[in-house]
């Protein structure tokens, strides 16, 4: 059927060129068309523009406020830790017995070990300043236990870790509490919680906006179309294809949505 | 060229059909007058031949192009085998009498250089070579009716359908119109005008085809016409 229109349509030779370049011209007129209504329309246009503006900078905001809180939330995980002391009393195999058993614990992110003498190193280290109370450290015999330090994946779930750790055969291997417990772990638990809820306040926020966003568009464009039916009925009634007709409304749309996107 | 066959198109079920069993034939290069009170659903059938409408029944075929089997994403091409001048001009108002004829090319892909060569050409027949750059709010309604013939032709349509292209214009400046019509059919193209002014109709000595309540109460040759 297409085939007899379009014998019948090139019969006619009112329309010369091959079928490619009639629809590369047809492509250009169509963006062509688009600039040109989107150039009339200026005084609408801005004013859509400035409300789409205004809304992706808000979603923009809440997309970095996202992403910075993302990453603060990581990077605290990332330094907190739970350290077992060990009683010096504690043989090699209970040590690497222990290590494996938290190693298999399934919120277990990684487990490192320090000799006595290496949390010795450590404490120097962290307390270099401190001469009087590294000449009173030398003076003894290394008062430091051996320590595990366990990074835990997520922070909300430490509760697994505790349990273990207090289990009645665990907790003979150790010679003091682990040192998450007290005032540490709530606040651990607050900040986790906030960073929580502010993470969904801020996908939800996006997600919002985001909509709002696509109905302004949506709105301008509609009345777009409703501004020139007439116009849309005269190039129906003179054979415009569908495409044709709407491919500047597509263009206009597109230009719109970069260019607030440029602004915002 | 144009084949009816008892179509038949009802809007409102309470209200009786628009047009019954209508039977029609046209022969290619003819010029058919289709007259009738408003209502009596002239513009209907016009509407069923540009495929604004579909039928409620019975065929119709177009140069070859049978409507039952026509899909809807093939209607454009349909239109563009179609002239059609309508009785309020239906002009782009932002466009120039050029750009408005230019446009009927342009929507169907014709380069820039071949529209700059065929569009003064089809001014030169309707006599508006000189305003090309006119707007159509600058124009009188015979010379915007002359646009629209323009731009209905520039196609070269092998069908040129005229609904009421007259209705709006005063006596002198219609005469007008119908003598271009004349001359497109000489060259060539059938020609389908409706009109209820009878001083035309009468002058004109053509094929005369009277619709009435929806039916074709006379299809004479030569024939003239009286609105009473």
């Amino acid at each position: 059927m297409l085939l007899a229109v379009g014998c019948w349509l090139s019969a006619t030779g009112a329309a010369g060129g091959c079928a490619m370049n009639r629809r590369l011209i047809t492509f250009v007129r169509i963006v062509q068309t688009g600039i040109v209504n989107f150039m009339r329309n200026l005084s609408l246009a801005i004013a859509a523009m400035a409300v789409m503006v205004v809304t992706l900078t808000i979603v923009l905001f809440s997309i970095v406020t996202n992403a910075t809180f993302t990453n603060t939330i990581a990077q605290i995980t990332d330094k907190i830790d739970v350290s077992v002391f060990l009683k010096d009393s504690d043989t090699p195999l209970q040590t690497h017995q222990l290590i494996s058993q938290l190693q298999a614990l399934p919120n277990v992110k990684s487990v490192s070990y320090l000799t006595k003498a290496q949390a010795l190193q450590q404490y120097e280290a962290q307390n270099a300043g401190n001469q009087q109370l590294l000449t009173a450290i030398d003076e003894t015999s290394n008062p430091l236990p051996a320590t595990i330090l366990i990074k835990p994946v997520n922070l909300n779930h430490i509760q697994d870790i505790k349990t273990f750790l207090t289990k009645p055969s665990v907790a003979a291997l150790q010679s003091d509490q682990p040192s998450y417990s007290g005032d540490r772990e709530v606040a651990i638990n607050k900040i986790t919680h906030a960073t929580d809820i502010l993470r969904e306040i801020g996908v939800c926020m996006v997600i919002i906006f985001a909509i709002i966003c696509a109905l302004i568009i949506f709105n301008t464009i509609q009345m777009a179309i409703f501004n020139r039916r007439d116009e849309i009925m005269i190039m129906r009634l003179l054979g415009a294809s569908t495409g044709y007709i709407r491919g500047p409304f597509i263009v206009e749309s597109a230009i719109y949505g970069i260019l607030s996107t440029l602004l915002s | 060229m144009i084949l009816l066959d008892r179509v038949t198109k009802t809007y409102n079920r309470s209200m009786g059909p628009a047009l019954d069993r209508i039977s029609l034939h046209v022969e290619p290069k003819e010029f058919v007058i289709v007259v009738g009170q408003s209502g009596a659903g002239k513009t209907t059938l016009l509407r069923l031949l540009t495929r604004e409408e579909r039928p409620t029944s019975g065929k119709i075929i177009i140069g070859g192009i049978d409507y039952d089997k026509l899909q809807d994403k093939d209607i454009p091409l349909l239109r563009r085998k179609i002239g059609v001048v309508f009785q309020d001009f239906k002009l782009l108002p932002n466009k120039n009498v050029f750009e408005n004829v230019a446009f009927a090319l342009e929507i169907v892909g014709v380069g820039n250089r071949e529209i700059r060569h065929t569009v003064p050409k089809v001014l030169e027949i309707v006599n508006l070579r000189s305003k090309e750059k006119h707007m159509p709010l600058e124009l009188s309604g015979g010379e915007r009716q002359r646009v629209a013939i323009a731009r209905a032709i520039v196609r070269q349509p092998r069908i040129l359908i005229a609904d009421e292209p007259t209705g709006n214009l005063d006596p002198k400046h219609a005469w007008d119109i119908i003598k271009i019509l004349e001359k497109i059919n000489r060259y060539g193209t059938t020609v389908l005008l409706t009109t209820h002014n009878q001083e035309i109709v009468n002058k004109l000595k053509r094929r005369v085809v009277t619709i009435q309540g929806g039916k074709i109460v006379s299809d004479r040759a030569n024939a003239t016409y009286s609105s009473k």
